[in-house]
């Protein structure tokens, strides 16, 4: 079990620095995809199975499809993949900070901080993420009400910025 | 030592490999099926009935030279098919048949979640090929794709609130008395077109489309990535019917015979995979706007609807799901 | 190790084992024509990578929307087991009704018009 956490912590600081590498945007957003997966997995091994399947459907199956999409809409004749020499460069050199400076500030922050919600399950019924995430509809309602309202505003922006050939904001080509 | 061998590998691997065998004789069922339609024999030459035509298929692909061109990028171009067929089989793996190998709680929401990003195989692929082709018919198949999506999420959400749990097996308990097809059945006629959708499938085969895509995003594929993107497509295929199954025609467990319950699913998907074949022999491709006009314009209007008549219809008839 | 690690892992290593089969097994002889991007018999003009489509974008973030949307429905089931279903059915109708009420200006504006 410890194995498996550290490969996942690990697999999530080499998205880290995917990212942070600066390739072109189709490769950072494989990163990206690596990193959301990852934190997804740490957080379904700490108990919240359902938060962290609803990040995957939303930040992994939605949110991050729509960045891969427009990357790979976008002209790019010339992409930095993860092999080109400047892209590994500072790839090695993140990797090397990374390695420095946890050395460095290593220490027990976690077991104060993560409470694995496994180890309460002697004192409840339910489990926590799902019986809590079911009060949004009780007296959580303002809040369900204020994001699908700020759902509504985006779907207005985003209609009001692309809409037709002629009149948006941005023309389309 | 052995015992936790034997569950952690070879639980896993006797479901892979019978998928993976049912896959190779969907493809013989797929051209015996079309070409019986259209008054021809089909594969007859390989085996009695054409029946080793799959494995010499599967010999022929393996064997032949892979491209990987020029231009393409290398780590992608690999990757993509690989990220499609291990998807295609672990969406086998929390299906309830009728015991999963991985039991969840949330077992739907994980299918959905691991069936969104199947996008992303599709995608890398086109892009990664950096052909003109290989990239449209990504585009045209990841728009398609993410479309029905929203479908088939609105359309779980409802029978969801029927039935009362994200477990699977919860689905076979509550159609004890009738399956969920027959209260919802505009909701499963529009499941089972958006999982043609899903699927790629004929109608809505867009991103094929031989005569302008020549074959959509895996056009720079051959031999074995190509391979892998077929296995991987055709186990969907089986996936979604059974899935299908599980949601509309459930309860496939007799008291009195609990022997037969895998065998009466897999006969119900099959059925369904033939009425798969039936639809791609019968009706002509759709056109690009007709097929967003669908899913934007009819499905998913209809889905938010029967979202709050399926909330409504429970909560006014007393009829809510029992908990725990 | 649990059930579905080694099942994700066997998984991922049967595709790959794949894969492996597939470039070490078949003779390999590469050449130029056969390694050019695939455009019907001629050679490649321009390049591959389009200039960016407003339509497909819009498809994409309508999606990204709805998508949103289902992760609020999603306790649907757990929340009419509440103590009062009929205040759960009245917030539902409230965010399914303001998310139809986008839907429908969409529409109107034509944001669903793929030919135009």
């Amino acid at each position: 079990m410890d194995f498996i956490m550290y490969l996942v912590l690990f697999s999530m600081i080499l998205g880290f620095v995917v990212i942070a590498s600066n390739p072109s945007p189709f490769f950072g957003a494989l990163g990206l995809v690596v990193l959301a997966g990852m934190g997804c997995g740490i957080l379904s091994w700490h108990g919240g199975s359902f938060l962290s399947l609803v990040l995957f459907l939303i930040y992994l199956g939605g949110m991050l499809v729509v960045f891969a999409y427009s990357a790979a809409l976008a002209a790019d004749p010339f992409p930095e993949s993860l092999g080109s020499r400047w892209v590994l460069i500072s790839g090695v050199i993140y990797l090397v900070g990374v390695v420095v400076v946890s050395s460095l500030v290593c220490g027990d922050w976690y077991e104060v901080i993560w409470v694995v919600m496994d180890e309460l399950v002697d004192f409840s019924v339910m489990r926590g993420d799902m019986g809590g995430v079911a009060l949004m509809y009780s007296w959580g309602g303002g809040m369900l009400i204020l994001s699908g309202g700020a759902l509504l505003l985006t779907l207005f922006v985003v209609l009001e910025l692309t809409r037709g050939q002629s009149r948006g904001a941005l023309r389309s080509i | 030592m052995i015992l936790s061998l034997v569950t952690l590998i070879l639980h896993p691997l006797t479901m892979i490999v019978p998928v993976l065998l049912a896959v190779a004789f969907l493809t013989l069922l797929e051209r015996k099926t079309i070409s019986y339609m259209q008054l021809r024999k089909g594969p007859n030459i390989v085996g009695p009935y054409g029946l080793l035509q799959p494995i010499a298929d599967g010999i022929k692909l393996f064997i032949k030279e892979p491209i990987r061109p020029s231009t393409a990028s290398p780590l992608m171009f690999i990757l993509a098919p690989v990220l499609a067929l291990t998807l295609a089989l672990a969406l086998w793996l929390p299906m309830p048949l009728p015991y999963p190998i991985i039991d969840l709680n949330l077992g739907i929401l994980f299918v959905l979640a691991l069936s969104s990003l199947a996008v992303y195989s599709i995608l890398g692929a086109g892009w990664a090929s950096n052909s003109k082709y290989a990239l449209i018919g990504a585009l045209r198949a990841v728009a398609q794709t993410i479309s029905y999506e929203v479908n088939l999420g609105l359309i779980l959400i409802s029978v969801t609130i029927i039935v009362g749990e994200f477990t699977l097996q919860t689905f076979a308990t509550s159609q004890e008395s009738t399956w969920m097809i027959l209260p919802l059945w505009p909701l499963a006629a529009m499941w089972f077109i958006s999982t043609l959708a899903e699927t790629n499938r004929a109608p809505f085969d867009l991103t094929e489309g031989e005569s302008e895509l020549v074959s959509g995003f895996n056009v720079e594929y051959a031999g074995g990535p190509f391979a892998l993107f077929f296995l991987a497509e055709y186990s969907n295929i089986l996936l979604m019917n059974t899935l299908s199954v599980i949601l509309f025609l459930g309860a496939s467990h007799n008291p009195a015979l609990p022997e037969l319950t895998t065998i009466n699913i897999m006969v119900k998907a099959a059925f369904l995979s033939v009425v798969f074949l039936w639809v791609r022999a019968s009706f002509p491709r759709f056109r690009y706007d007709q097929l967003m006009h669908l899913t934007w314009k009819n499905f998913l209007p209809l889905t938010l609807a029967m979202v709050i008549w399926n909330l409504a219809i429970p909560t006014a008839f007393a009829g809510l799901p029992p908990q725990l | 190790m649990n059930l579905i690690t080694t099942a994700l892992f066997i998984t991922l290593a049967l595709s790959l084992i794949l894969m492996l089969v597939a470039f070490w097994l078949p003779q390999m002889s590469p050449d130029y024509e056969k390694l050019s991007p695939y455009e019907c018999g001629f050679d490649p003009l321009g390049f591959a990578r389009l200039p960016f489509s407003l339509r497909f974008f819009l498809v994409a973030i309508l999606f990204l929307l709805f998508d949103l949307e289902i992760a609020l429905l999603l306790p649907l089931p757990w929340a009419n087991q509440l103590t009062d279903p009929l205040t759960t059915f009245a917030w539902a109708m409230a965010l399914l009704l303001l998310l139809t009420l986008g839907l429908a200006y969409e529409w109107a504006q034509g944001g669903l018009e793929w030919a135009e």
